[in-house]
């Protein structure tokens, strides 16, 4: 069997959500003998979404969570049952991922973020497409959930009700879960899966705007669970970081200023505020020189020997550029 | 070349010579450049040349002519040319007058942008004007606009020119439009889409008489949390069937600033609820008198009145959006859009009669000389408006007066700078007092 | 264990302090005889079975626009109920008024009960109201002989058929959000069938899903299923009443409730 998912960012397996749910259920119910590719386009499934899962014995394609998970069980890979399982993890979804899909999708700030992150996963012509894909599925979901669309403007997104939901569900995961290592009564769990696909998204993603990673931060069990989980079940090889989140994250934590524009220390900018000022100024006064727009004339007087500028038509050309 | 009129009147008068002393026939009218348009579309427009008996008449009707064929809709621009008829048996005074000008192409294209009251909207259209010969013109028009009120337009139109009923310049189309509004003092927006059938032509007396026939659904949206419940009642599609005539005379002379003239307007709607109900009656009038007065001063007065019928046996109460409201910077001027008139639960709901009415002093920017052709642009007004909603009556009767400055934008909007004071006003009215900024097309 | 804040969120919730409990319910909902559909007929329903379990009087309104008029809803959006200028749609937002008015009916419940309960209204809720959704207007026969009969009953011609394919739209397009509207019709009573088991086992043989007294579930689970029992449906989709029947105690649960809450207006 082959299982195709999106690259790992940020130390995890994958950077989708029903990815990460799939491998961590894989794990969970020790399922050995899939091969896990990340080399792969989401123009091959069925639903232009990744996952999705190849049976090597029929060659059928078999799309999104639910469809493999239900596969696999079939395949006789379970794990212990509960009957509150499905219960649970619908309650989940239906309080987390609006938000979380507005967060990654809907949010302004964040798009431009997530969307890099799914295009650089996707093979040429593709991703410029697919990651749109995931942009009218928030689409959906907002206007779904909560009446507004994202080409509303900004202050007209009302995602309060989204929000408090998914705060409330952060909360009650963290109560339920105390310090124990598993959902449900310490085993492992169909829901574990979810909840870890969930926090792992919410606290590993280094996003411009991430109400919910400061929330989530403030329950240390929550962090505590997905590490826990993380180190149990994937070795570190099978996660992923690229250069650039590396040399960002040590930045961060040497917290040493480097040439980037907006750590330069005031004086700088002031410099080179006045020296783009001053080539530009000689450029045009250049350029007005020997087009003949204006000359300067030295005027022979009497008792004065000054030099005297005489302006045309350039007044209007400097008066923008003065700064 | 262009325009024949301004030069050979020119030269007329310069020569010192009377053309009527000569006498001309017109032996031939040649019009080229024309691919695709049908012959018999043209003939009608140039039929009065071949009357012509001396040569002022020549020069006349080939003016006349010439602006019919503009009319038409079928050329990008035209030049009109006079000569003598060399042909053999041509007679001593006989006039040979061509036409040489440039086909539209099959389609054009504009994009803008538009400003409105605290909007802005992006417009493209695509235009493919005479399709099928005889000046058919198929248009979309699509405008989108900050607060989304989306505007999508499909428009045919056939004039009949070359009819027999040419003179009265009878054209028909046919529109499907979607657009929407929004009444954010209400709280609500409407959505309308569906289709219009028009037949405009100009009777006697120089009215333009147009008779529509419209057909949709309107639905209105609570447009947030806070609207009130009995506008969200009213929410909810609705059939809206239209019969609607629209009678205007214009005699201004001009359509921004207006000096002399007179311009009315009148609308009269039955409207129902299905198409074989018809329960309301909507009127709406405008009317404006221009006086000039010395130093290129004038005085403007204008009124606006609107009424509705309904008859609550036959159909439900008419939706909020189609009802007047009264009060804003380009009716009734130091009252909030909508600000005048009765409200409930702290929004506006709208008024089934009101009558407003203006008078303005229009004058010149002080010292306009100087300014040359662009002071041309501005006009200061003294300003005194009043209106009523409700009442026929000058019971609570709402006035303010100001002083502004206006600024005219292209050939039809203006914008407006006004200084006002509400004088009179009732308690629940919601007044500006201080500066009042409009654009708009058509004021009080 | 740290449980972070939502106070500043809760500062919307002042909205909801306002509320005077003691002013009229209003209830808006579809015209009952000739327009209502089977999803929001079972919202309405729980609605209605929710205030009565709370001892609350209303009054049911009719008008044709009800759906319209709310102010929120992700389903159906209806009932639309006004408590003085108070306005909400569907079932959630009612519970959460009375909760936050700490007049619910699960007021001293233990915190594992309260999970149970919400955890099993989400399932009741997606499960329930997307099967009502599918069989209304995914199944060809219900379609054409049921559905789009009421939904265009209020409207004039042509307005009913635009309005039905309007709607028609906009349900698959909610049924496709939950990944419901590709799915079979025998995959959607085995969606059912499961839910009923789970229920079953919750239900146990109590008279109610959390011991002697009703809840927010009992008046859920009694909206749906009763609705579906009793709204008539063509022969190609009675499996669906069929699977829920098997299961005796779900039918005597419907029944008791009918008979402690509605009896009176039956007879």
């Amino acid at each position: 069997m082959e299982l195709f998912v999106y690259k790992g960012e940020y130390q995890l397996p994958s950077i989708d959500l029903d990815c990460l749910r799939v491998l961590m259920y894989i794990k969970l119910a020790d399922i050995q003998g899939i091969k896990i590719r990340t080399d792969c386009s989401p123009f091959h499934s069925n639903n232009g979404f990744l996952p999705y899962l190849i049976d090597s014995s029929d060659n059928k394609k078999y799309c999104g969570y639910e469809r493999i998970i239900n596969f696999l069980k079939k395949e006789g890979y379970t794990l212990d049952g509960s009957e509150k399982n499905e219960a649970y993890i619908m309650y989940i979804t239906q309080n987390l991922y609006p938000f979380l899909m507005y967060q990654l999708f809907g949010n302004p700030q964040n798009i431009d973020e997530t969307r890099a992150l799914y295009a650089l996963r996707t093979p040429f012509p593709f991703n410029f497409y697919y990651p749109s894909k995931y942009v009218r599925k928030c689409e959906q979901v907002c206007q779904n959930v909560a009446n507004f669309s994202l080409e509303d403007p900004v202050t007209a997104h009302d995602t309060t009700k989204m929000e408090v939901d998914a705060k409330k569900c952060l909360n009650w995961i963290s109560e339920r879960l105390g310090n124990k290592e598993f959902f449900i009564n310490g085993s492992q769990n169909e829901v574990d899966a979810t909840i870890f696909a969930y926090l792992a998204i919410i606290l590993k993603f280094q996003l411009p705007n991430n109400q919910l990673q400061s929330h989530a931060n403030q329950c240390k069990n929550l962090s505590r669970y997905v590490d826990n989980l993380k180190k149990k079940f994937f070795n570190e090889n099978e996660c992923f970081e690229s250069e650039k989140v590396k040399a960002q994250n040590l930045k961060k934590e040497q917290k040493v200023f480097t040439g980037q524009e907006d750590e330069d220390p005031p004086s700088e900018i002031r410099k080179r505020y006045i020296m783009s000022g001053l080539i530009a100024s000689i450029a045009m006064f250049g350029y007005g020189y020997f087009s003949g727009i204006f000359n300067i004339v030295i005027a022979e007087k009497l008792r004065l020997n000054e030099p005297e500028t005489s302006f045309s038509d350039f007044n209007d050309y400097t008066d923008n550029d003065d700064e | 070349m262009g325009s024949g009129k301004s030069k050979d009147s020119t030269t007329s008068n310069s020569a010192g010579v009377d053309f009527k002393n000569f006498k001309a026939r017109v032996a031939k009218i040649n019009i080229n450049g024309l691919d695709r348009t049908k012959d018999d579309y043209i003939q009608r427009a140039c039929k009065n040349l071949f009357a012509s008996k001396n040569f002022q008449d020549v020069l006349l009707e080939t003016n006349y002519a010439y602006e019919n064929l503009m009319e038409l809709g079928i050329f990008k621009n035209l030049h009109a040319f006079i000569d003598t008829d060399k042909s053999k048996d041509a007679s001593h005074h006989g006039y040979v007058v061509s036409f040489d000008g440039d086909e539209l192409p099959r389609i054009t294209g504009t994009i803008g942008t538009e400003i409105g009251q605290n909007d802005g909207a992006l417009t493209a259209e695509l235009t493919s004007p005479n399709i099928f010969g005889r000046g058919e013109r198929a248009s979309i028009h699509y405008s989108y606009s900050y607060i989304k009120a989306t505007e999508l337009n499909f428009k045919f139109l056939k004039p009949f020119y070359h009819k027999s009923l040419g003179d009265y310049k009878p054209e028909t189309s046919l529109s499907i439009f979607r657009h929407s509004n929004v009444f954010p003092w209400s709280r609500f927006r409407s959505d309308h889409s569906g289709f219009l059938l028009d037949l405009s032509f100009l009777a006697p007396l120089s009215i333009t008489h147009s008779f529509q026939y419209e057909f949709g659904v309107k639905e209105i949206y609570a447009s947030n949390k806070q609207t009130p419940f009995f506008i969200r009642q009213e929410c909810g599609p609705r059939l809206n069937s239209v019969f609607r005539h629209i009678g205007a005379f214009d005699s201004r002379d001009e359509r921004v600033f207006p000096t002399q003239g007179i311009y009315i307007r009148t609308t009269s709607e039955i409207i129902g609820d299905r198409l074989s109900k018809y329960g309301a009656m909507k009127f709406d009038t405008h009317g404006e008198v221009n006086v000039p007065l010395f130093a290129g001063m004038s005085l403007q007065l204008c009124g606006r009145i609107g009424r509705i019928f309904e008859d609550a046996k036959v159909m439900k109460p008419l939706p909020i959006d189609s009802l007047f409201f009264l009060g804003g910077p380009t009716t009734l001027r130091g009252f909030e859009l909508a600000g005048a008139g009765s409200y409930q639960d702290g929004v506006p709901k709208g008024s089934k009669l009101y009558w407003a009415t203006g008078l303005h002093l229009w004058t010149p920017l002080p010292f306009n000389q100087y300014f040359g052709s662009f002071g041309d642009l501005f006009r200061t007004h003294f300003f005194y408006n009043f209106g009523n909603c409700e009442t026929l009556s000058l019971d609570n009767v709402r006035t303010a007066c100001g002083v502004g400055i206006a600024f005219r934008i292209g050939e039809r909007a203006r914008i407006e700078f006004n200084y006002c004071y509400p004088l009179k006003k009732q308690k629940s009215d919601k007044t500006v007092k201080n500066f009042q900024f409009a654009i708009g097309y058509e004021f009080l | 264990m740290a449980k972070s804040t939502i106070n500043q969120l809760y500062l919307n919730m002042n909205e909801l302090d306002r509320v005077e409990m003691n002013e009229k319910i209003i209830i808006y909902q579809p015209y009952d005889e000739v327009q209502i559909l089977l999803a929001e007929n079972a919202s309405c329903l729980a609605v209605k079975t929710y205030l009565k379990m709370l001892n609350r009087d209303f009054t049911v309104k009719s008008c044709a626009n009800a759906e319209f008029m709310a102010p929120s809803g992700k389903r159906t959006k209806l009932p639309v109920v006004q408590i003085g200028n108070f306005i909400a749609a569907e079932f959630d937002p009612i519970i959460n008024l009375f909760e936050h008015k700490s007049m619910s009916l699960t007021e001293n419940f233990e915190a594992e009960d309260k999970d149970d309960l919400v955890t099993y209204m989400s399932l009741v809720d997606m499960i329930l109201t997307n099967t009502e959704l599918y069989i209304s207007w995914c199944d060809e026969l219900v379609l054409k002989e049921i559905t789009k009969k009421r939904n265009g009953s209020v409207y004039p011609f042509p307005l009913n058929h635009i309005q039905n394919s309007r709607k028609r739209y906009a349900v698959i397009k909610q049924l496709r959000f939950y990944d419901w509207a590709n799915l079979t019709f025998e995959e959607v009573v085995d969606k059912v069938d499961k839910l009923c088991q789970t229920l079953v086992a919750k239900l146990g043989d109590r008279d109610y899903f959390f011991g002697s007294n009703p809840t927010e579930l009992d008046a859920l689970v009694f909206g749906h299923l009763f609705c579906i029992f009793t709204m008539e449906l063509p022969s190609s989709v009675s499996l669906l009443k069929e699977t829920i029947n098997k299961y005796s105690q779900l039918t005597q649960f419907c029944g008791r409730i009918e008979k402690k809450y509605f009896g009176k207006i039956k007879n």
